[in-house]
């Protein structure tokens, strides 16, 4: 018996395998069910007494030593394979996972809503086509008012159109609640204008409105601050211009310092420093009375944003159409932007 | 809205760069949109010199060519060919020596040079009037008087005006800033504002030495008050209509305005001067000696100055003689009445209409005119007097002609001016400002609105009747922040904030979960007209969309955007066919967007998510074998779709019947149908134009995100006995589906069985024609215990036996 203990242990110790495989082959044809280890093992108790003890020791050494010289041949492969670069080419293109695009309209609209989540400001959702007094009467817009001009809209019937702005869902909100009411209305938006590179006949807007006790016109420039510096970096100032719009009074235009040369005066702001973004001003008392609010408690500010207009800033787009063209040459350019 | 600079200046004597005007007049609401510069000719004859001519000579090598020697006040003259007939010694004539460029009247301008003509230096050009833009003459150089002197400039001598032009864009509420003398009278508010002009300074005030006449045959009859509150006007007898004076055409080019003849451009420079409009009728076309203000008969007709016929109606409001009609009131001329080469006397019209009377005219007609523009916004019924005089003394100083009546002026209830209180707290909290009560007086004092009576603490403030927009404290407010400045006002430095509680689902942040993840599965969101063809809803999928419900604009841009779409599908198919011809083949879109219908005379808007994959389902790749976009790929996309919204499981899928599709299914939950998807029909493929195979999916957004329930997730105790998988492979008919034989299994055992997978898909020579083998994969698992060979045997069995008797399953 101690013969073939000695007998294998030679063979084990000759042994060198070059795969994995025959690695696997070495185990099972000694440590195996069937294998000539185990074999011996099971004939211990045929072994006599006197010698079960020597017996014992050198076939659990031989056991220990094909295990250790298995692990070890087993490093030796692996480490080969890795050194080895002749076999597989690692610099093919790896496995595609193809990626999208998120409409830029959406990237910005994201972006904007998040910056006024961020100050408390819920997201508030209407229909775009909207009655007469949604979308002009409560805001103010008297019937046979030139204001009435100052937005090219797509009629329905006499007294239903396409909302020409989200205003329409400020005067919902307010009259389906009381104040404090602070929101952000973004969607889509209709002009009678003909189609070109400045203009569209549907566009998209977020404006917003708060609404509480003693909301000024500094707390209006203060929220318009923080947005464009967290839009366009915390250098970007603004500059307000009086203007006119009949549901705020008073009414601002608001430029921001040029996106692209910081105000020193380039192409793009006409050599002014300034780009103009957005309208707003403080919510006129009619619009609060005619949405049930009492002015003379309550006052608050809304403005108004094209998310376009943004988006066009931010990403230097030259013509409106590529918005709604959707060439996905286009489109794919925004992969990277962050959502 | 254009204003000149130099018209500004003549109101009020200020001397400041054009560029501080053009802001100044923005800071305060006046908007400059645009600034240029004007001459009154092209050019403005700049480089142009006066010269005299010392000798003339005949040219050697041509007959009709002088040599001349012109002085144009330097050391020595110059030798200048000139070709003209009337070329002599002595003149006094206009000199364009090299280097100088030239407008003439007609084709492009140029710059002079030194020339060689026929063998003889040239030194310049002598000019005539066509050649340097000063009139149409080209008989010869043009001669000036002999007084002029040698080497005066051209455009001193011509006067030739050069003016800053300023582009306002002028917002509906400032009607009182309607021309030159209400922005000079707003800009002056802010100068002193400034303290760039001392508080003293007045606008040019105007005196008229205005002469009245009785004439009792001339009468005026205003049968609508409400619309004409105020009508003024007087006679003038005796005029010769002819071409205006330069300073006249040359104020009115400035602006952009034609020249027509005296009279009317008089009336045009008073309505541009200070904001009013006049209107001219020619005295003989005014039958029976009077003028009627009524409203017109219904459906009668009227041909207006440009000789277009026009129908009225009974809220026309129409200035009449005795007998007919002549003038849209406020908005337009008639063709009869107007004064033109042949007229001798005049009746001159000042009124106050109604603003909504003439808006709605105006509107009807589809008029806009430099009238109706201001009449609409409101005027001043103040004015009407001073704009007449004014007229008048101009009409008198340039057309001849004397006074043949008195002033009429017919304002029987008196516009009053508007009387309110204001609270100097309140207007500081709106504005956010901490101004002294004092300080906002002096603004107002500046803006010429009145205080009445004053506290500490309010004021009660009087209106002037020029601005129609200022009715309550607010308004004030806003004037005050205007003139003190919007940017003056400091930003607080907390924050002002109140807190919106709302626990309903957020369904922007899903819609952008759910967009995100068909980003990574490599979709590209479009986002498409919601206007469009009204051919699409009739000839695209009758059994779909249908035309007695589509929304349809009244004024539509073009047929290609005439109605509300139905369905997003269209324009998805829209956007694959155009990025196939940008050679674009492989195309995976989607598009979070609205339907619009009208059903029951109710506007129906309904959200979709819509789908649609064409070419490959990934561009050519090493890794992937190359595969058409399929069925099957789109059901994944919607299955993960279903997934991340936690739907999957209560999603059924049965044959959709909807004609859009070759071949498609609907998934329902609940039994409400949810999601369309197939394989898009040759028929709506052709509407669009595209041969290639689309696959597409609408998701009915408003009826999926319903069944989306916002918390329903609870923990469950992990299983910790083992799962057990065991496969049959299966002999079935072609005709039974996965579905059914998945239904059957679960159906089989409820409590052990978990699921059920599909592995492989055969069909071949040995499956026979009508006949395919699926490999089925089922996953086993008890809570409680590890499954015994004995329990999965006999589930396994009655699963078997169950497929043998519903479908004639065999095992293969």
């Amino acid at each position: 018996m101690l013969d073939k203990v000695k007998e294998i242990q030679s063979e084990v110790a000759d042994f060198n395998a070059q795969s994995i495989e025959k690695l696997e082959a070495f185990r099972i044809a000694y440590l195996g069910k069937k294998g000539k280890v185990t074999l011996l093992f099971n004939e211990f108790r045929n072994v006599p007494n006197d010698q079960k003890k020597e017996f014992g020791a050198q076939l659990n050494v031989l056991k220990k030593t094909i295990q250790s010289k298995i692990i070890e041949l087993k490093e030796q492969i692996g480490s080969k394979k890795l050194n080895s670069k002749t076999e597989i080419d690692l610099t093919v293109p790896p496995q595609p996972y193809e990626l999208g695009s998120r409409h830029p309209i959406s990237i910005v609209k994201n972006e904007i809503i998040e910056i006024f989540s961020n100050i408390g400001f819920s997201i508030s959702e209407g229909p775009e086509i909207e009655d007469d007094w949604h979308n002009f009467s409560a805001l103010n817009f008297p019937e046979n008012h030139p204001a009435r001009d100052m937005q090219d809209t797509f009629f329905i019937s006499k007294d239903i159109a396409l909302r020409t702005h989200t205003s329409s869902v400020q005067v919902r909100e307010m009259e389906k609640r009381q104040p404090p009411i602070r929101t952000i209305s973004p969607g889509r938006v209709f002009r009678n204008e003909a189609i070109s590179a400045r203009a569209h006949c549907f566009f998209h807007q977020v404006e917003g409105l708060f609404i509480d006790k003693n909301v000024s016109f500094g707390d209006l420039k203060q929220t318009l601050s923080y947005f464009t510096k967290q839009m366009f970096g915390d250098k970007t100032k603004i500059r307000l211009r009086p203007s006119y719009f009949p549901f705020t009074e008073p009414s601002a235009e608001v430029d921001v310092s040029c996106t692209i040369c910081s105000g020193k005066g380039c192409n793009v702001c006409k050599y002014s420093g300034w780009l103009e973004i957005m309208g707003c001003g403080m919510v006129d008392p009619n619009v609060l009375d005619n949405c049930k609010i009492d002015s003379k408690i309550y006052t608050g500010f809304a403005f108004g944003m094209g998310i376009e207009r943004i988006a066009q800033l931010k990403y230097q787009v030259n013509d409106l159409r590529l918005y709604s063209e959707n060439d996905l040459r286009f489109l794919g350019q925004f992969k990277s932007a962050n959502i | 809205m254009k204003i000149s600079y130099n018209w500004l200046k003549s109101i009020i004597p200020i001397d400041l760069p054009s560029d501080e005007v053009s802001k100044l007049l923005t800071d305060i609401g006046l908007e400059v949109e645009k600034q240029f510069s004007y001459s009154s000719i092209d050019g403005g004859l700049e480089g142009l010199i006066i010269g005299e001519v010392k000798s003339v000579s005949q040219h050697p090598n041509a007959d009709r060519l002088k040599i001349t020697s012109v002085n144009v006040g330097e050391q020595e003259p110059y030798q200048i060919i000139c070709g003209a007939p009337n070329v002599d010694k002595g003149q006094k004539v206009v000199v364009a020596l090299p280097g100088t460029t030239i407008h003439p009247i007609n084709g492009d301008s140029f710059k002079i040079k030194k020339a060689k003509i026929r063998g003889e230096v040239s030194y310049g050009m002598i000019c005539a009037e066509d050649e340097i833009g000063l009139g149409s003459d080209h008989d010869g150089i043009l001669v000036l008087e002999e007084t002029v002197n040698v080497g005066v400039l051209a455009k001193d001598y011509f006067k030739i005006e050069n003016d800053d032009i300023f582009e306002i864009g002028l917002t509906p509420n400032r009607a009182d800033a309607m021309g030159h003398f209400g922005v000079a009278r707003d800009l002056l508010v802010a100068l002193k504002f400034k303290k760039i002009v001392p508080e003293s300074l007045m606008l040019k005030p105007f005196n008229s030495e205005h002469f009245q006449k009785n004439n009792s045959n001339f009468t005026i009859e205003v049968q609508s008050t409400k619309d004409c509150p105020r009508y003024s006007g007087q006679l003038i007898t005796g005029i010769k209509i002819d071409e205006s004076p330069q300073w006249l055409k040359n104020k009115l080019k400035s602006i952009g305005l034609n020249p027509i003849n005296n009279v009317v451009d008089i009336t045009n420079y008073v309505l541009h001067d200070i904001g009013h409009p006049l209107h001219a009728f020619d005295l003989s076309q005014i039958e029976g000696n009077k003028i009627i203000v009524k409203k017109a008969t219904h459906n009668s007709s009227f041909t207006t100055l440009d000789s277009t016929k026009r129908i009225l109606d009974e809220n026309d409001l129409m200035i009449c003689n005795a007998n007919k009609p002549m003038c849209i009131a406020g908005v337009f001329g008639g063709l009869e009445s107007g004064v033109t080469e042949k007229t001798s006397s005049i009746f001159i019209e000042s009124a106050y209409f109604n603003p909504h009377t003439i808006r709605k005219s105006a509107k009807r007609h589809g008029l806009n005119t430099d009238a109706s523009f201001r009449f609409e916004r409101g005027v001043d019924p103040e004015i009407t007097l001073l704009a007449l005089q004014k007229a008048v003394d101009l009409i008198l100083e340039i057309a001849g002609g004397e006074i043949a009546s008195s002033i009429i002026d017919h304002y029987p209830e008196p516009i009053q001016e508007k009387l309110f209180d204001i609270s100097f707290s309140k207007i500081n909290s709106l504005c956010g400002t901490s101004l002294p009560g004092n300080e906002m007086l002096r603004i107002l004092n500046y803006l010429e609105i009145k205080i009445i009576t004053q506290s500490d603490s309010t004021a009660t403030v009087q209106v002037p009747s020029y601005r129609v927009d200022i009715e309550r404290e607010v308004d004030i407010a806003e004037e005050i922040l205007r003139i003190y400045g919007f940017n003056s006002v400091d930003e607080p430095i907390k924050m002002n904030s109140s807190i919106n509680f709302n626990n309903e689902l957020n369904g922007h942040f899903i819609k952008n979960k759910i967009s995100n993840s068909l980003v990574h599965l490599g979709l590209t969101e479009i986002l498409s007209n919601s206007l469009t063809s009204k051919n699409y809803v009739v000839n695209g999928a009758p059994s779909t969309f249908n035309e007695n419900e589509h929304v349809a604009l009244l004024n539509p841009l073009s047929g290609d955007t005439a109605v509300m779409r139905q369905s997003l599908i269209f324009n998805a198919l829209e956007v694959v066919n155009f990025n196939h011809k940008n050679g674009e083949q492989n195309i995976r879109i989607f598009e979070f967007g609205k339907s619009y219908k009208k059903i029951d005379g109710k506007f129906l808007e309904q959200e979709h998510l819509v789908l649609a994959l064409a070419g490959l389902q990934n561009e050519e790749h090493w890794f992937n074998s190359k595969s058409a976009v399929s069925y099957f790929q789109l059901n994944g996309i919607i299955s993960h779709v279903l997934e991340t919204l936690g739907l999957k499981k209560r999603a059924q899928y049965s044959t959709s019947k909807n004609t859009i599709f070759e071949e498609g299914m609907s998934v329902s939950i609940e039994k409400e149908l949810v999601i369309e998807l197939g394989m898009a029909s040759a028929q709506l493929k052709t509407t669009i134009g595209i041969k290639d195979a689309v696959y597409i999916a609408n998701i009915y957004w408003d009826k999926l995100f319903n069944k989306v329930s916002g918390n329903d997730i609870k923990f469950k105790p992990i299983v910790k006995y083992p799962k057990v998988h065991r496969d049959l492979s299966m002999l079935i008919d072609n005709s039974v589906s996965f579905e059914d034989l998945k239904n059957t299994a679960l159906k089989s055992n409820k409590s052990i069985l978990k699921d059920v997978h599909l592995f492989d898909i055969y069909k071949g020579k040995s499956t026979g024609d009508d006949k395919k083998s699926y490999a089925l994969r089922f996953e086993l698992q008890h809570k409680e215990h590890t499954l015994t060979e004995k329990e999965i045997d006999a589930v396994m069995h009655t699963i078997q036996s169950n497929f043998a008797k519903q479908f004639n399953a065999t095992l293969r």
